[in-house]
């Protein structure tokens, strides 16, 4: 009998499930699924208890009803402001005489790099090893190479350990134990990148309902995380605002209407809220619709320009940016995101063995979740979800 | 109908001036003086108004009936330059000059800008006065766009928290709000106009409900009881129509007012003041639909006021100015009860609830109830705090932290915060 994974997403507009198989050589055995409506969560984080959890439990019930099985690891994935993240460099003089790297010398320079602490709330979620750097030039494994100075870095991702708490205590309500938290941002950009789209450097912007996560990787390596929570809610909640139409007549006109930049000839046009003409059917401008989206996308990638600044170098970045999450399909999306990033963008594709069903942005976050449910395990340490210890989640990147 | 009295105070003062309402109108500071002098109040009566500033030149500008200069001894008649300890000292210190003013009123409106010296500083020191006096107060305020500096919108909101303890109701027009509702290519200038011009209205609209001359009119009591506890959040609308169909028009126009589509309004709208002002041809009929649209819209439960006048100079057009506050208490403890001044929980009966039963000529059996007070109480002293945050601007994000990112709170849409003029 095979493991079976559950990969859990608290999403902002659902609850997503998927169950899988951990078997030789299939990378994404996905064998139960289950996607409800989420309620009680606002810009990524739980802001009802009760409520998301019961809608996570049901998510989870419906996966294991449509495979037949029982989860028995939970891969859960989280987001919201509270992440934040710091790049530490740590180093070492290489002890012998022969100026040969050993494995005590390698020691040193993680644990100096890893040693920072943290403010009392808060937890490591993730450290991410980047490239060892020897006398300056980059190494793959410095071990038995010849120098004097070994550095190495890590990206460690942080977060607010009482909504991480909250989270692992959904889950426990189920009866089920989270093996492993994951920030959405390495989880989406894992199943929305290759290696070798890694390797060259790439910029993944999960455009979330909540929130929008992305993760830079340069030389394989993920060099910098973060959050923006600002999500597709906010163009909906802005819609509603600047028309002044409830929240469900702003979604949808989000979704017929919304595009991420304004001033084409096509705007001219009335379209109608509801569409039956009925009483409390009114027309609306489209133009207006896309004024106050591009107002709204324009200022997101702004402030992904700023948080990102010194990483865009096009030379660090060969495959350019990535965009995924539900909020990728807006239209012109990948335009804005080009001009304001100064890079070229694109919306990620998924993996083609995935069924048609999941192959769509939403799902990218879990997705990621089970691929590394399914596939990293070697590397990953297990977790203490019980009592949250000093490091929640594994190291990535090597 | 029999007028429940609250107390012999109140009794006596209603014997001894049955006719006439004393209003009174001062503006604070400079922007508060401008929206002073910009109101058109003829045909009110007595409507003293009063203009007052640091600064002696705008003062010399304004049109109220009476200036008064003050803090002198500190600016040598230049202004507090924006410093709000500064404009509250002086206020506190010369709040004799005031109180002469405002004494004598009934009902007081407190006109300001908020972010600046004077208005900020002074105005909540002014309401306080009034109150203590046994004057209804009402005040109208503007708040700072996004994009001005962020000192002057923190003092805006300090201020707003001090003046909300001092009125009976206050009634914040933000300029982001209003410049949605500008006609498009207004330039900011115009902007302030429109602020101007909607509190102008709002004053106007309650002086027209207790005018008595109008179609139904409020008695000075019910609005006295319907606004006697301490208001939280307030909403403010209007909507103005011309043609055939104004009355109607004008209601779809106020329920696309900008500043009445904020969440939770149903919240808001604990008591409920509602004025209807039409030309010649209004009908008791028409005006009924609005009202039950409107008690649709806000699901209120509470008190309604409600008026409704004839102008004889509007003939094809209608307006209808809607303001409601949410009950930040229960009743106020005893021992801030003024004589005169206590609360009538359930005497709130409007003259709508009687006008819509005289015309339907069947006893009405509206009364009011009251909700579990204690539970309402928790909940608003809890999110009280939350008031201070963005006037009404967040939507969805309402109740939820706020998401600041560089002095912003990116929860209020990008669009309000850059001035970015929506054309719906």
């Amino acid at each position: 009998m095979n493991k079976i994974i559950a990969a859990v997403e608290i999403g902002t507009s659902k609850m997503k499930v998927l169950l899988g198989e951990i078997r030789s050589q299939q990378a994404l055995n996905v064998v139960g699924f289950g996607s409800i409506e989420s309620f009680g969560v606002k810009k990524g984080e739980l802001v009802n208890f009760k409520v998301a959890s019961e809608q996570v439990h049901l998510a989870i019930d419906l996966a294991e009803k449509s495979a037949g099985v029982q989860a028995e690891e939970v891969y859960l994935s989280v987001t919201g402001s509270h992440l934040g993240g710091s790049f530490n460099l740590g180093s070492a003089r290489v002890s012998s005489a022969d100026n040969v790297v050993v494995r005590n010398d390698v020691a040193r320079a993680i644990e100096e790099a890893k040693r920072k602490e943290l403010l009392d709330d808060r937890i490591y979620v993730h450290f991410i090893q980047n490239p060892f750097h020897l006398d300056g030039r980059p190494v793959e494994d410095p071990l038995n190479l010849q120098g004097s100075l070994l550095e190495v870095g890590y990206w460690s991702v942080d977060g607010d350990e009482k909504v991480i708490k909250d989270l692992l205590h959904v889950i426990n309500g189920y009866g089920l134990e989270v093996g492993h938290v994951i920030a959405s941002s390495l989880a989406s950009g894992e199943i929305a990148t290759s290696r070798a789209d890694r390797k060259a450097g790439a910029l993944v912007i999960d455009f979330g309902a909540g929130a929008t996560d992305y993760v830079l990787y340069r030389d394989g390596c993920a060099a910098k995380t973060g959050v923006v929570p600002i999500g597709g809610d906010h163009l909906t909640n802005d819609i509603s605002m600047g028309l002044r139409v409830d929240e469900r007549h702003a979604e949808s006109l989000k979704k017929e209407h919304g595009r991420a930049f304004c001033g084409e000839e096509d705007d001219d046009l009335r379209v109608w809220l509801i569409g039956n003409k009925m009483i409390g059917d009114r027309d609306v401008s489209r133009k207006a619709i896309r004024q106050v989206v591009a107002a709204r996308v324009e200022e997101l990638f702004q402030i992904l320009a700023e948080e990102l600044e010194g990483y865009l170098e096009p030379d660090h970045l060969g495959s350019g940016i990535h965009l995924t999450g539900g909020g990728s399909l807006l239209p012109g999306i990948t335009e804005v995101a080009s001009s304001a990033l100064g890079l070229p963008a694109k919306r990620a594709e998924l993996p083609t063995g995935i069924v048609e069903e999941l192959r769509n942005p939403e799902f990218a976050t879990v997705l990621g979740l089970l691929h590394f449910g399914l596939t990293g395990q070697s590397q990953v340490n297990p977790v203490r979800s019980k009592g949250i210890g000093r490091a929640l989640a594994k190291i990535f990147g090597r | 109908m029999t007028e429940g009295f609250d107390s012999v105070d109140d009794m006596l003062r209603n014997q001894s001036s049955p006719e006439r309402i004393r209003i009174r109108v001062i503006g604070v500071g400079g922007a508060g003086c401008n929206l002073a002098s910009g109101l058109r109040l003829d045909g009110f009566g007595e409507v003293a108004t009063a203009g007052v500033d640091a600064d002696t030149k705008s003062l010399s500008e304004c049109l109220t009936s009476q200036k008064i200069t003050i803090g002198r001894r500190y600016t040598r008649g230049l202004g507090a330059g924006g410093d709000v300890a500064v404009g509250g000292k002086i206020m506190e210190e010369e709040i004799q000059c005031v109180r002469r003013f405002v004494e004598g009123a009934d009902l007081l409106f407190v006109l300001a800008g908020l972010g600046g010296g004077i208005g900020s500083g002074g105005a909540p020191v002014i309401a306080q006065c009034a109150k203590d006096a046994g004057a209804v107060v009402f005040s109208f305020v503007t708040t700072p766009f996004n994009f001005e500096s962020e000192a002057r919108r923190s003092v805006a909101e300090d201020a707003l928290v001090d003046l909300r303890k001092a009125s009976n109701a206050v009634i914040p027009l933000s300029n982001d709000l209003l410049l949605q509702h500008a006609t498009a290519d207004e330039s900011v200038l115009e902007c302030f106009a429109t602020s101007n011009r909607w509190i102008g209205r709002g004053v106007r609209s309650i002086c027209e409900m207790l005018d008595g001359s109008g179609l139904v009119s409020v008695d000075f009591a019910d609005l006295k009881a319907a606004f006697s506890r301490r208001s939280g959040r307030t909403l403010f609308g209007l909507g103005r129509a011309e043609g055939k169909d104004a009355l109607g028009d004008a209601l779809k126009d106020l329920l696309l007012c900008p500043l009445l589509h904020v969440p939770d309004a149903s919240r808001l709208a604990d008591t409920l003041l509602i004025n209807v002002t039409g030309g010649p041809g209004l009908s008791m009929t028409a005006v009924n639909e609005v009202l039950k649209t409107l008690q649709e819209r806000f699901k209120s439960k509470g008190s309604i006021v409600f008026g409704a006048c004839i102008d004889e100079n509007m003939p094809d057009q209608a307006e209808i100015c809607v303001i409601g506050a949410s009950d930040l208490e229960p009743k106020p403890p005893a021992a801030d009860v003024a004589p005169g001044h206590a609360p009538a929980l359930n005497s709130a009966e409007t003259r709508y609830a009687a006008a819509v039963a005289s015309e339907k000529g069947k006893p009405h059996d509206s009364k009011l109830q009251s909700r579990p007070k204690v539970l309402h109480a928790m909940e608003r002293s809890q999110s009280e705090f939350n008031f201070v945050d963005q006037e009404n601007q967040r939507g969805y994000f309402d109740k939820t932290e706020r998401n600041v990112h560089g002095g912003e709170d990116l929860d209020v849409p990008t669009y309000l915060r850059r001035g970015i003029k929506i054309e719906i």
